[in-house]
Formats: structure tokens, C-alpha cells, sequence
């Protein structure tokens, strides 16, 4: 069990949620193409969110070294999270799109959404972490 | 630290606050009673925090930074301000005598602080009741809830009866939400949560005790440390050295051939920079006499910009040597004559940026950089007086940084008592026969210096006449150096009229009389 492994789960369930809710999102407007924009916005976001794979790590490694209890810890990690997608996603948009599009506030939304949800789906595997590094600083 | 309850109440009373006093305001009155209330709950909260020595007298310091923000509203001010409060609420709440690791401290407090607010709400519940099952009801509704709406969405798309009823519930519900958002901006809830962030990391502690471990183990002065097998002594340099001269460094004359090292460097650098002196000493000290074929802004920001960055690296370069056990080698006298000497050339130095400064403002007038250079270098020579004493009393890295760091609070503080656009603004309209007027510079002041700018308006309109005889065009209109500052003067009358009481300096009060008194401000008497 490691920051990194836990940080690579916790991220691929993000984006498969992430692309379920843009799925979802896209039915009114394409219809059973719906099922191909859902592929398309999974393929594209392990290209672009790839890079956030050892933030999450990174992340993780710091979440089981605070001297918090591990509602706290969960609490924070879960705010760090979404500030880190928003940011991301505002930061990408700047550096690669002219002008940043309308509905990106609905766009953070959803994928913040998602990532607090792919959280709780893995907050067994974060608690376990959480253990594993405890017990390892008790002797 | 309190009770629970009363410090999540406190927090968000202090959101609240901070959304009522701020809200679309500028930093001013509005500063005085937001500072009362973080001070008195922050005493409050950490009842050991007053007794704090650094704390007792960071006050002061504090109380003339506000009352300047009052004063002169400048936003030097208001950084002062925000920087002797945060340093203040560090040291009451943190066991640190370095404003470097108090201002680490904050820092993990703002970075920590969802954590700490929710083990205050933690132990509020868990003491108070049993958690509702909310938790439970969010878990088994959500797969439930994307089901139904993927149907829902294809129900709606389907069947146009369904269709229709959606779309009136729909609008029924914009309608809604837009009065709701006509009532409660998002961006006053984005500025409340920033209040409740900005409070609550000023007000709660992180949990980590590891700074404060860390900086315990400092000490002021310099001790001998004993090197292990390895020749390690765990100094961050002891690699390099060890790395550039090889078996030299380890060994029983390790520190000899450092010093030698050492020795043959300063002797090297005290000639070059005497070179460098000699040239200045004779060329700006003694000889200068400005003739317009010399390049006096390439002479001045070139030649300044280096020079700081070569005391800066000065600085450095002794400390490297005098980082550890060289300080206490029995035959190291000419080691520290060389230092001496190093110390004070580079002092000479200093006064030759000064001078080179002095002729810049005597023949171009004021500016923000220039003004910044004499405080620089001002903090330069106080740095330089603190390596002095340094290698004289065996002092440690720890000790020079955070004497230093107090003279830049210090300095910062003082710097915030004077209200630098008046005096650029005044003293370049005075001296204006020996240095020309930079006109867009002059006008890109703060709108206060409006009045001035007004009743020395001859005097502008000339130098506007003379650079565009010279084909200079400060701006795209010709002559029209009266209607951009009228232009200017609205504008100003126009944000202010924005502001309530809680936005009340004396500055902006005076500035605002003045346009009163020559009754060119209609409908602003009733502000």
C-alpha cells in the first residue's frame, strides 16, 4: 500500500465518474451518441489528468503524515482535491483555449463532484494508508 | 485554547464580519474594526499569546501600520498592516522566536486549516450528540439518483407530454433561483467563504508541533560541531565542498585547506573589488560631472542591478566560509582580517550605489525603484553590520537571518508612515527646473495626487508643449493634459461614491473636500 497505488485508484475512479456525469450531461444534445462523447471524454481525460497522478500521490503521502484524526485528514484531502481539479482544469483552459469557455463553472462543478465522489469510493483504500503509516511510526 | 463551541461560533461570526466590512469596500476604517475583533479573540483564544514578548512589541508596530492605513491608505500600508497582523497571530499562537519559522507556521496554518476547523466540529458533535446518519443517506442515494436521472433524461427526450411538464417545472424553477441570485450573489458567498478561510487559518493552530521542534533546536550562537566518520558534520554546504576538493576535505588538515581555500578566495575577491572601488572612488566620488552624452539610465539600473546582486552574493560568500567549524580554528586571524576587509569594502560599495542613486533622482526626479534602492541598500548595510558581528562573536546562520528579517519588518513598518505618491508627486513638481517632469509617470500616481497635479497645471501643460516640440507624445490627443486629469478626477469621484463610512480615510476624505471646496463635484456633498 502506497500513496502512489492509492493516488493512481483514487484517480481513475475520479475519471470514470467524471466522464459517467459528462455522459449523462451529453444525452439531451446527442442522443445514443451520448455512449461515444462518454469514451471520448475517459480517452481525454487520462491524457490530460495523467500529469495529476503524482500530485495525488504527493498528496496522499502528506495526508498519512498529519497529525489529525482521520475524519479530519479525510475532510481536508477532500478540499485540496477539488481545489487542485478546479485549478487544473482553469489552468489548462487558460494555456490552451483562446478564451475560456462559458459553462466552465459547470464544468468544475461536475468534475468536482466526481472527484469528492470517487473519494468516498476510495476512502477505505485512503484509510488504510492512513494505517499502514501509523503502524509503520509506532515502534 | 477555548471551548469548541465558542471557537467554530467565533470563526464563523468572523466570516460573517468580513463579509459585512469588506463586501466592495477598499481596506481603511472598515481595517480598524476588523483588527479589533481578530485581536480580541485571537487574545481570546490563545490567552498565552499576549504574555508573548515578540507579540508585545509587534503591537505597536501594528497599531501605527493601521493608523497609517487610516491616514495615508497606501497600499504599503495595507501590506504592513497584513503582514504585522499575520506575524502577530503567528507568534501569539506558535512557541517561535524567527519570523521565518513563525511565517512557516501560518503558512501551514492557512494550508491545514479545513482540518483544524473540522477537528473543532468533530469534537463538538461527538460531545455533544451522535452524527445524524446524513453521511448514510448521501452513500445509498447517489447511484440511485445518476440512474434515475440518465432515465429521466431519456423519458423527457422521448415523450413530449413528459417533455412539456419538465420544461414548466423548469422554467418554475429558474424563476426561482434567479430571485434567489437577484437576493444572494455567488460572488458575496465566494467572498464570505474567503472571510471564513481568511479568520479561521488566522485564529486556529495546526496541530504540527514540528516547527516549533525544529526552531527549539536553533540556537544564536555558533557551536563546534565534531565531524563523524564520514567527514559529515550535517551542514547543506559540508557536500559541496566536500564534492569540489575531494580526499583535501576529509582528514585531519581538512580544516586547514579549508582555510587556505578560504584564505586565497577573500584575497582574491578584497583585490578585484578594490579594482572596482579604486574606479568608483575616483570616476563617481570624486570626478562626476553629468554631461547628456553619458547613458545615465543605463549606468544607473545596470550598474545598480549588479551591484546589489554582487553584496547580496558578498554576503554569501562569507557565510559559506564562517558556516561552521572555521570559526573556531586557534590560527584563522588573517581569515577574518581578510572578512573585515571584504565587509568593509563592500560598505564602500554600498555607497557607491547610493551615489549613483543620488545623481539618478537629482537628474530624473523620484521614482518608486529609486526609493526602493535607498531601502534596499539600507537593509544591505544592516545585513552587512550583522555578519560583522557575525564572525566577531561566533554567531550562527539561523541568528543572521532572523535579525535580518526583523529589520525588513521594521523597515517595512516605517516605510508605510510616509505616503509615497505625495512625495514622488511633490518633490518632482518642485525640482522640476533640474529634472524634466515625466508626465505619464507623474499621472499614473494615485488619484490623491490629483490636486496637486490641479493646481500645478501650467506647469504640466509647458512640459507637455516641450515634448511635443521634441516630437514625444505622451498620449494620443495633443494639449489634453488638463481634460486626462479632469478625466482622472471623475473617475476617482465616481469609485468613491461607491464606498460607505466603512471606507473612511483621511487621505481620500482630504482629496474629496478639496474637489468639494471648488464646488466642481455636484450631488457629491450628499455622500
Amino acid at each position: 500500500m502506497t500513496p502512489l497505488i492509492t493516488g493512481l485508484k483514487l484517480w481513475a475512479r475520479a475519471i470514470i465518474l467524471n466522464a459517467v456525469v459528462m455522459g449523462i450531461g451529453f444525452i439531451p444534445v446527442c442522443n445514443v451518441f451520448a455512449i461515444a462523447v462518454f469514451f471520448a471524454i475517459l480517452l481525454g481525460s487520462i491524457i490530460l489528468t495523467c500529469p495529476l497522478i503524482p500530485a495525488i500521490g504527493g498528496l496522499l503521502w502528506v495526508y498519512a503524515r498529519l497529525p489529525y484524526h482521520t475524519t479530519d485528514k479525510f475532510t481536508w484531502l477532500l478540499f485540496v482535491l477539488i481545489g487542485i481539479t478546479a485549478g487544473y482544469y482553469i489552468l489548462f483552459m487558460y494555456l490552451f483555449l483562446p478564451m475560456l469557455p462559458a459553462p466552465l463553472a459547470v464544468f468544475i462543478y461536475g468534475t468536482s463532484i466526481a472527484v469528492a465522489a470517487a473519494a468516498f469510493w476510495t476512502k477505505s483504500s485512503i484509510i488504510q494508508l492512513n494505517n499502514y503509516h501509523y503502524e509503520q511510526h509506532l515502534v | 485554547m477555548q471551548n469548541n463551541r465558542s471557537v467554530i461560533f467565533i470563526v464563523l461570526s468572523g466570516a460573517v464580519l468580513f463579509n459585512l466590512l469588506f463586501w466592495q469596500e477598499q481596506l481603511a476604517l472598515n481595517a480598524l474594526l476588523f483588527d479589533a475583533f481578530i485581536l480580541g479573540t485571537l487574545f481570546y483564544l490563545h490567552p498565552a499569546g499576549g504574555r508573548n514578548k515578540t507579540v508585545q512589541w509587534l503591537l505597536p508596530l501594528h497599531f501605527l501600520c493601521l493608523a497609517m492605513v487610516i491616514v495615508h491608505n497606501t497600499l504599503l500600508s495595507q501590506l504592513a498592516l497584513l503582514t504585522t497582523l499575520l506575524l502577530i497571530a503567528a507568534f501569539a499562537e506558535y512557541a517561535h522566536r524567527s519570523a521565518w519559522f513563525a511565517g512557516n507556521s501560518l503558512l501551514l496554518s492557512f494550508i491545514l486549516f479545513i482540518a483544524s476547523f473540522s477537528h473543532q466540529v468533530r469534537i463538538t458533535r461527538t460531545r455533544e450528540r451522535k452524527p445524524l446518519a446524513v453521511g448514510k443517506f448521501i452513500r445509498f442515494s447517489i447511484i440511485p439518483l445518476l440512474i434515475v436521472l440518465a432515465f429521466f433524461i431519456i423519458y423527457s427526450l422521448a415523450n413530449s407530454v413528459f417533455s412539456g411538464m419538465v420544461s414548466r417545472l423548469g422554467l418554475q424553477l429558474q424563476t426561482f433561483f434567479s430571485h434567489l441570485f437577484e437576493l444572494i450573489s455567488f460572488e458575496r458567498i465566494l467572498f464570505l467563504l474567503l472571510g471564513f478561510y481568511f479568520t479561521g487559518a488566522l485564529l486556529l493552530r495546526t496541530r504540527s508541533r514540528q516547527l516549533e521542534q525544529k526552531e527549539a533546536g536553533k540556537t544564536d550562537d555558533l557551536q563546534r560541531k565534531r565531524k563523524n566518520r564520514t567527514g559529515k558534520t550535517g551542514n547543506p554546504f559540508g557536500g559541496l565542498t566536500a564534492g569540489i576538493m575531494g580526499r583535501l576535505a576529509r582528514g585531519a588538515m581538512a580544516l586547514k585547506n579549508e582555510y587556505t581555500t578560504g584564505l586565497i578566495s577573500l584575497a582574491l575577491l578584497n583585490v578585484l573589488l578594490l579594482v572596482v572601488n579604486y574606479i568608483d572612488i575616483d570616476y563617481l566620488w570624486l570626478h562626476f560631472t553629468y554631461t547628456p552624452d553619458i547613458n545615465l539610465t543605463a549606468m544607473i539600473h545596470e550598474g545598480t542591478e549588479l551591484l546589489i546582486l554582487s553584496l547580496v552574493l558578498a554576503m554569501i560568500v562569507l557565510l559559506f566560509f564562517f558556516r561552521g567549524n572555521l570559526n573556531f580554528y586557534t590560527r584563522n586571524k588573517w581569515l577574518k582580517a581578510g572578512a573585515y576587509l571584504w565587509l568593509v569594502q563592500n560598505t564602500l560599495l554600498v555607497i557607491s550605489v547610493l551615489i549613483r542613486d543620488y545623481y539618478y533622482i537629482k537628474l530624473s526626479g523620484l521614482a518608486y525603484k529609486r526609493i526602493g534602492v535607498l531601502f534596499f541598500l539600507a537593509l544591505v548595510l544592516f545585513g552587512l553590520m550583522t555578519v560583522f558581528f557575525k564572525i566577531v562573536y561566533k554567531k550562527t546562520t539561523y541568528y543572521l537571518l532572523r535579525v535580518n528579517a526583523w529589520a525588513v519588518i521594521f523597515l517595512l513598518a516605517a516605510a508605510s508612515a510616509v505616503d509615497w505618491d505625495m512625495t514622488i508627486a511633490r518633490y518632482n513638481i518642485a525640482h522640476s527646473n533640474k529634472a524634466p517632469l515625466d508626465l505619464p509617470f507623474l499621472l499614473s500616481l494615485s488619484p490623491r495626487t490629483l490636486p496637486l497635479l490641479e493646481q500645478n497645471l501650467p506647469l504640466l501643460q509647458q512640459r507637455e508643449k516641450e515634448l511635443e516640440l521634441l516630437g514625444q507624445h505622451p498620449w494620443r490627443c495633443a494639449g489634453c493634459i488638463a481634460e486626462i486629469i479632469s478625466n482622472k478626477k471623475q473617475d476617482y469621484l465616481h469609485q468613491q461614491s461607491g464606498y460607505s463610512w466603512l471606507s473612511w480615510n483621511y487621505a481620500d476624505e482630504k482629496t474629496k473636500n478639496y474637489f468639494i471646496a471648488q464646488q466642481q463635484v455636484p450631488g457629491l456633498k450628499g455622500k
